[in-house]
């Protein structure tokens, strides 16, 4: 084999490398993304303040309830028909917000929205439901 | 160029080709794991959003608990059979007019009446039974049961 020819296989080789590196630290750089605890706690929590609101509604008489985790990571937004959870610093990136639909009987209305606070609570009141920080 | 050498580089074209479509698929494949993975992580059993919000139907004046006129009281699970129409399970619980097939969606069973969300297709999942009193006119309380069947999401509207 010539000088040539073997140049060519070590570029070749090279290149095969650097292919195999670049998929390697995509695949390692998504895996990262997707364990990362902050975006399945992101989902996570978004589901259990959904659960917490409709389970309030259904409540007789008012009564505050206290989200059971230190959410500082996170931002929350209620409003009547939806629950909105992202990660903190992201709230102008609507791509990367969780959302659960809310649907609220006639006449309650829910609203709040919240970031960067570590305890949060709902309150209802009569009808009207509200996220905000607890005392 | 001589013929080794176009052979060399027609090989190197298919390699190249035969790799990236390789690549390519082990890619999505990689995507399809982990979008399922988080999917099963985050995964909610559908029994629960679904009894959580049929707690209302029993429990709220604005469904069909019963409203003492005098007193103005609430009664949770007692249920006033005059409020018990499909105009009221709208004010209860109305999914989206479009999309609520992709939502949780009852069909409320109570003695002889029944009443269905309006996205309900006839494709429960399960059922909840709840022990009820029932308000009806002026008759006194009797005993009841009010039977939820339970249709969770769909992938499309039945046609």
């Amino acid at each position: 084999m010539n000088q040539r020819a073997m140049s060519n296989i070590t570029i070749l080789m090279l290149f095969e490398l650097l292919v195999v590196v670049l998929i390697v630290s995509i695949a390692l750089s998504v895996s990262h993304s997707y364990g990362n605890s902050n975006t399945l706690n992101k989902i996570i929590y978004t589901k259990d303040l959904y659960l917490m609101i409709n389970t309030l509604v259904a409540m007789p008489g008012d009564a505050v309830v206290e989200f059971p985790q230190n959410v500082s990571a996170f931002g929350f937004i209620v409003l009547d028909g939806e629950v909105q959870g992202y990660v903190a610093g992201e709230s102008q990136r609507p791509e990367l917000k969780e959302h659960q639909t809310l649907y609220l009987p006639s006449g309650y209305s829910a609203s709040g929205a919240l970031e960067g606070q570590a305890r949060i609570c709902v309150e209802k009141k009569g009808t009207y439901i509200l996220l905000k920080a607890c005392n | 160029m001589n013929k080794k050498a176009q052979f060399e580089e027609a090989g190197k074209s298919v390699y190249w080709t035969v790799a990236a479509i390789a690549i390519g698929i082990l890619m999505i494949g990689f995507v399809g794991i982990l979008a399922n993975y988080k999917t099963r992580l985050t995964a909610v059993p559908s029994e629960t959003p679904a009894e959580l919000i049929a707690l209302r139907f029993t429990a709220l004046t604005a469904c069909f608990a019963y409203q003492d006129p005098d007193t103005l009281r609430v009664y949770p699970s007692v249920i006033d059979m005059g409020k018990l129409t499909p105009g009221q399970l709208d004010q209860c619980y109305s999914p989206d007019p479009e999309k609520g097939y992709k939502d949780i969606n009852y069909q409320l069973k109570l003695g002889e009446r029944v009443l269905n969300t309006s996205h309900y297709y006839n494709v429960p999942q399960y059922s909840v039974k709840k022990e009820v009193l029932i308000k009806d006119g002026e008759k006194p309380l009797y005993n009841g049961e009010l039977l939820l069947l339970v249709q969770t999401s769909l992938p499309a509207r039945p046609s």
